[in-house]
């Protein structure tokens, strides 16, 4: 089953101080990386390197997405399937940001689930959430 | 013919590889407490990883006095590791996502960079 790493992961595991939690965080991801079923929609991808680049500047921002590119996760691009399936969710959730409907649109299409601590993605139907 | 004084004994067989030797290594940095050699078998990113393997890449931090055992488990003791010459500086190469977690603890707490998003997801709010 694939997991689709929401943004909150991905702050989670690069910006958390508390040793359990970032352990956790970082066994996660080993995890989705050793057995391959890891999924980084592009718009977790603009929203994490836009936080980056807005405490860190651009340079830090670049070398985080570098890294998140060479880690073998694979990048999943907003298909016509996910924009379809992201407007219907919008629709029916006019109050769950359009980010977080891609993202649970783009868990919906692959029948997988998303990693993260947002409760918006508990109110997506056909939309599984989990957390570290 | 190597003076006997200068020689170092070596496990009969194959020992581990660098990348075990790194892997173990970022494990024991990473962790400031005392682990035990399951412990670090489990937080290794291959599914199995022979005991002995561990227990040859831990003697060889022993040896050079980066890491220190007791009845607790193993600890790493050397302040830090100086990256081979040129490396880190050479273009093109890429940290590893496991060596960057928790490396922008020092732009604020994980709560505020959590706030944030959820402000910049309210922007796509009416």
């Amino acid at each position: 089953m694939r997991e689709i790493l929401d943004t909150r992961f991905l702050v989670e595991h690069f910006v958390s101080a508390d040793p359990e939690l970032l352990e956790r965080a970082r066994e996660r991801m080993r995890e989705v990386r050793r057995t391959k079923r890891g999924l980084l929609p592009t718009v977790a991808l603009a929203e994490f390197s836009a936080q980056v680049c807005r405490h860190g500047g651009q340079a830090e921002a670049r070398t985080l997405v570098r890294a998140l590119l060479a880690s073998g996760i694979p990048i999943q691009p907003l298909t016509t399937s996910i924009a379809l399936a992201a407007g219907a969710f919008r629709c029916s959730n006019p109050d769950v940001p359009l980010a977080d409907c891609i993202i649970g649109a783009t868990a919906a299409e692959h029948r997988g689930l998303v990693i993260s601590d947002d409760p918006h993605f508990r109110r997506l139907p056909k939309v599984r959430v989990d957390w570290i | 013919m190597v003076p006997a004084a200068f020689q170092v004994i070596t496990p009969p067989g194959r020992g581990p590889t660098l990348v075990t030797l790194r892997e173990v290594e970022q494990i024991l940095r990473a962790t400031r407490a005392s682990l035990s050699l399951n412990e670090i078998r489990r937080r290794m990113s291959a599914r199995a990883v022979r005991h002995s393997m561990v227990r040859a890449a831990v003697n060889e931090f022993l040896r050079w006095g980066l890491a220190r055992e007791d009845v607790s488990g193993v600890r790493w003791v050397a302040p830090r590791v100086p990256p081979l010459p040129g490396r880190s500086r050479r273009r093109g190469s890429v940290p590893d996502i496991d060596d960057l977690a928790g490396s922008l603890a020092r732009f604020g707490p994980v709560e505020d960079w959590k706030r944030e998003l959820d402000a910049m997801r309210g922007e796509e709010d009416e």
